[in-house]
């Protein structure tokens, strides 16, 4: 291929540019080190040792590992769903997430633990539920129908997320379910890392396995089946994955908006269409993405800044100009 | 007499959720390295009837054989190899290069989860080349023109390499230089041993190269056989259910409108 040899030179870069990113995150922060008296610090200073093995260090690799993981989760959704505008939770997962989240927020104290948990459980209900609905429905194929039902029940849960904070206390539980909603790491702690591992880590490499069967099956089901491939079987597992990542990492870090979206993209214009190539460089490209924009979450002002608003913020520029400086090309 | 490559006896299906039955009482043999054009009104079961004989639709009564074997004795990596699809529409979001498009092909040769290799890539430059596509190769389906991607489409499945090509109205949508050449591709496909099936609302690009027709109307096969003994006014008139006349035009059938 002739652009194997660019392919390999982006690839080169983008794994430098991330294990440099890893690295200078440990200095970062608003208890800086400084990189030529790192180990010294480190050892004689208690409080600088705490800080970066007990809060920072998990911090970092929860930051790299969500956004790889919303990276890839919404590269296959938009490959399964043939539609490069999906991100991984609209099946009523980011909705579920924070219904979940607000509910745990009102009911049992705020306990982090908890709020984690319920997150997860009513991210995969509002998948289930999106699900049952969509086989319902009666209207359009198997794609409208989910986007269809997709809508529905984030609507419904968004309604619900209103209403419990309507209910909530303004002066303590409101902050904190707004503070959940605009997303964020602060909370991070080794535990909550560890607790999302078992299933992230497979999940990733699961998808990472079947990359060169997601390009098979965005091209439709017809194709997908005569190149030998089960569509609806596939899809499903596929989907299951990608959906279990996504609710695992948004149940620690809360709502952080268009990392799945715009990495895919960005992916796609870098390492071609191909999701052998795009997805690998997503999963890095958004892992490093969304760890740059934690450090500037906890590092830019004195307080901390949501997450959820710098993702947006500068994902939101990146894709306004992306998309104005290169046609978007939709098929015939 | 040898076992027919491909043999649809008595094949009925109806859709899910649905009563009436899409195709009844089909019955036909596909003999290897022929031309079958399946020619009917739109919506008389001829794509149902494709996906009936790739085993993407199941049968609800009747058999397909596959070198008298029923499809369901194939594992599905086998069927991949023997049946390849030139879809009709095939809606295309993000922008493969075309090498990468037709190197698609080659995944029933593939490993469950493994990627292309080199002799995959060689096969898919051979396919593009077969057709005189080298030059489409750097090229994205987007940038592409209708005519361009049925060629495409056609050197992805070459790059499959099945036995049995089946194409879903396959000039439908192109003009007539586009029409012309990929016909000569099918009937040249067919000269070199592959066994050809497309489905076709224009009669006259079925006259131009199939050796057999089947005349599909409301479901059901009405006529099948070689394209000279069937392909006639009558026939086509109760396929089509307007009056049709057949000319000949320089040993070839064209169809007058007769208005």
């Amino acid at each position: 291929m002739t652009s194997q040899r660019s392919l390999t030179l982006a690839f080169t870069l983008l794994t430098l540019a991330t294990l440099l990113g890893l690295g200078a995150s440990i200095f970062i922060g608003r208890f800086p080190i400084a990189p030529n008296k790192a180990v010294e610090t480190l050892r004689t200073n208690a409080l600088a040792y705490q800080l970066v093995f007990n809060l920072r260090l998990p911090r970092i690799l929860a930051a790299f590992l969500l956004g790889a993981a919303l990276s890839a989760s919404g590269m296959v959704m938009q490959m399964l769903f043939q539609n490069p505008l999906v991100e991984p939770g609209f099946l009523g997962v980011s909705q579920g997430a924070a219904f979940g989240a607000a509910l745990a927020i009102l009911s049992f104290a705020a306990s982090p633990l908890w709020i984690q948990l319920s997150a997860a459980f009513f991210a995969l209900l509002g998948l289930v539920f999106s699900y049952f609905l969509a086989a319902r429905l009666r209207y359009g194929g198997w794609v409208l129908r989910m986007v269809l039902a997709g809508i529905a029940v984030s609507a419904l849960l968004a309604s619900g997320v209103g209403l419990l904070k309507y209910l909530a206390d303004p002066l303590t539980q409101l902050p904190a379910i707004t503070f959940w909603l605009l997303g964020g790491l602060w909370g991070t702690r080794w535990q909550n890392l560890l607790s999302i591992l078992p299933v992230v880590l497979p999940a990733l490499l699961a998808l990472f396995l079947a990359r060169w069967r997601l390009n098979v099956l965005s091209l439709g089901d017809d194709t997908a089946f005569s190149l030998g491939t089960a569509p609806g079987r596939e899809r499903t597992i596929l989907l299951l994955l990608s959906v279990a990542a996504t609710s695992s990492v948004i149940s620690i870090a809360g709502m952080v908006g268009w990392v799945g979206l715009i990495v895919p993209h960005l992916a796609r214009r870098f390492f071609t269409a191909n999701t052998q190539y795009a997805l690998p460089a997503a999963m890095l490209a958004g892992g490093l993405f969304t760890l740059l924009c934690d450090d500037i979450a906890r590092s830019l002002l004195p307080g901390e800044i949501p997450l959820g608003i710098i993702t947006s913020l500068i994902g939101a520029l990146v894709f306004a100009f992306l998309m104005s400086t290169q046609p978007l090309k939709t098929s015939r | 007499m040898t076992v027919a490559l491909l043999s649809l006896h008595q094949v009925a299906f109806s859709y899910p959720k649905s009563d009436a039955d899409a195709l009844e009482d089909i019955t036909f043999d596909i003999r290897a390295g022929t031309v079958t054009a399946i020619i009917g009104p739109n919506g008389a079961g001829k794509s149902t009837l494709l996906h009936i004989i790739l085993g993407r639709h199941i049968p609800k009564r009747g058999r397909v054989l596959l070198r008298g074997a029923p499809l369901d004795a194939y594992s599905r990596r086998t069927l991949s190899r023997t049946l390849g699809l030139v879809p009709q529409r095939e809606h295309v979001p993000f922008d493969y290069r075309i090498i990468e498009y037709v190197l698609l092909g080659r995944t029933p040769h593939l490993g469950f989860l493994a990627t292309p290799r080199a002799e995959d890539l060689e096969q898919a430059r051979a396919a593009l080349h077969s057709l005189g596509l080298d030059a489409l190769a750097d090229r994205t389906v987007t940038s592409l023109s209708g005519g361009e991607h049925q060629l495409a489409l056609i050197a992805r499945t070459l790059a499959q390499a099945p036995q049995i090509i089946l194409l879903d109205e396959p000039t439908s949508h192109l003009d007539l230089a586009n029409k012309k050449r990929v016909l000569r591709i099918m009937r040249s496909l067919a000269d070199q041993g592959m066994t050809v099936i497309y489905t076709t609302h224009d009669p006259e690009s079925a006259a131009a190269i199939a050796d057999r027709v089947v005349l599909m109307r409301d479901g059901r096969v009405l006529r099948h056989g070689p394209l000279q003994e069937i392909f006639n006014a009558a026939n086509l008139s109760q396929t089509y259910g307007t009056e049709l006349e057949v000319a000949q035009v320089g040993g070839t059938n064209v169809i007058l409108l007769n208005l």
